[in-house]
């Protein structure tokens, strides 16, 4: 910045601020000091006014449409699902695991030939290697299951199919669907408990879909030490 | 508050963030754009990367110069996609212009909008740091504190850039009246982004 330039910016500055309206009072005794000596500032603050003005104008014109952007819903859905959407997005999660699970049950269906709703208790669908097959009868449970709490008899499978190994155990974590306050000042809290069961089966398949779109399983080839994961 | 709410992913606080601000985002997006570049589909652009990343923002307090940052970055961006097709479309839009500006031979005076167009064009090609602070003058409400804040500088530098912005839009304002051909010229080459910066360097 030059000694010369100054003054010319302090007098631009003091009329950009007049036309602002965010002079002082000192702003505006200086400019009539100013302007009792040359009359021109006058017009030059008219100028700077007009100018001002029109592009005011100019700038809302150009910017009306662009100004009144709206956020996009679907983005803020995807960046930040709100509760219902969150839960929303967990049932998915359960309707996957359920669309698994059914396939899996499908699965052993074809594998084994074992038929999950065998009546509880008389071994029916109990084989070799697919003993119960998650049912209660594997887990060596018998007739008094239908007597205990829910709690006590899912101990009792637990216990009971870790003691025969076709349950490994269950997941530290539970999935919180939901919690809702109810009236009485207590939460209802809705939520997952996962089991990790296993299972020594002769054949593995995998759901796919033939070309007419249906479902179907086909054989999977697993390669020997290639443990692999749903 | 507001932006620590919009921060913490309520998106209510989001959508009142976002309103309260778009207005001034588009003036900072219409200084930086290349012509060509469509101002609604950028500023839609700032939008949907506002949505993204506003929860990552840490400061609330610095929420303005990152939101400015986003829209100068799409509109740089959109600078870097300029084809030359684009480059040709922008000449024939200049020709357009001209003519629409009374340039023409018809005699016909300038109407009130072509005076606001030339304006804008005019500021449009100032250097950065001058037509930034002077199109978010233009944004009603926009003091010379709330400026500041956006662009993250002192109070007293943003008098001194709009009063400087408005002095230079006076000359060339003056210069285009009296002579198109040489106006245009000086409009031309001070498009050029690093020829402005340059210049600002310079004035600095």
């Amino acid at each position: 910045m030059t000694n010369e330039q100054r003054p010319q910016d302090d007098r631009d500055e003091m009329l950009s601020r007049i036309v602002d309206a965010e002079a002082s009072s000192a702003d505006w005794l200086r400019f009539r000091e100013l302007a009792a000596g040359d009359p021109a500032v006058w017009a030059e603050l008219s100028v700077m006014q007009r100018q001002q003005d029109e592009l005011v104008r100019a700038v809302e014109r150009a910017t009306t449409p662009a100004a009144r952007v709206e956020l996009d819903e679907a983005e803020l859905d995807r960046a930040m699902p709100d509760e219902r959407l969150r839960l929303q997005g967990r049932l998915d999660v359960v309707s996957r695991w359920g669309g698994w699970a059914a396939a899996a049950a499908l699965v052993l269906v074809w594998a084994t030939g074992f038929r999950p709703a065998a009546p509880v208790g008389n071994g029916g669908g109990a084989i070799d290697g697919m003993r119960g097959s998650g049912s209660f009868v594997e887990a060596g449970l018998g007739p008094r299951l239908q007597e205990a709490t829910p709690s006590d008899a899912f101990e009792r499978y637990l216990s009971a199919g870790k003691a025969t190994g076709s349950v490994l155990g269950e997941m530290p974590d539970r999935v919180v669907l939901s919690t809702t306050p109810l009236e009485s000042g207590v939460v209802e809290v809705v939520f997952l408990r996962q089991i990790i069961e296993r299972r020594v089966v002769d054949e593995v398949y995998r759901p796919s879909r033939d070309e007419h779109g249906d479902r179907v399983v086909l054989p999977a080839r697993v390669a020997p030490g290639a443990g692999r994961a749903f | 508050m507001l932006v620590a709410a919009a921060a913490s992913g309520d998106r209510d606080a989001v959508r009142d963030l976002w309103q309260m601000h778009r207005g001034w985002v588009a003036a900072i997006v219409l200084a930086h754009k290349p012509r060509e570049a469509d101002l609604e589909d950028l500023v839609q652009t700032v939008a949907v990367q506002f949505v993204r990343t506003i929860t990552e923002l840490r400061e609330p307090e610095a929420f303005k110069p990152w939101l400015r940052t986003i829209a100068t970055n799409e509109a740089r961006a959109a600078g870097r996609k300029t084809t030359r097709r684009n480059r040709l479309r922008r000449e024939a839009m200049d020709t357009a212009r001209a003519i629409a500006h009374g340039r023409t031979d018809d005699g016909a005076p300038p109407t009130s909008m072509d005076q606001q167009s030339t304006l804008l064009h005019i500021a449009l090609d100032l250097p950065e740091g001058y037509r930034e602070p002077l199109l978010l003058r233009c944004v009603r409400g926009m003091s010379y504190r709330q400026i500041a804040a956006v662009l993250d500088l002192p109070e007293t530098t943003i008098e001194t850039r709009i009063a400087r912005g408005r002095r230079m839009l006076r000359e060339r304002a003056r210069a285009a009246q009296a002579d198109p051909e040489e106006a245009d010229n000086n409009t031309d080459d001070a498009a050029s982004p690093a020829r402005n910066d340059r210049r600002l360097g310079a004035k600095r």
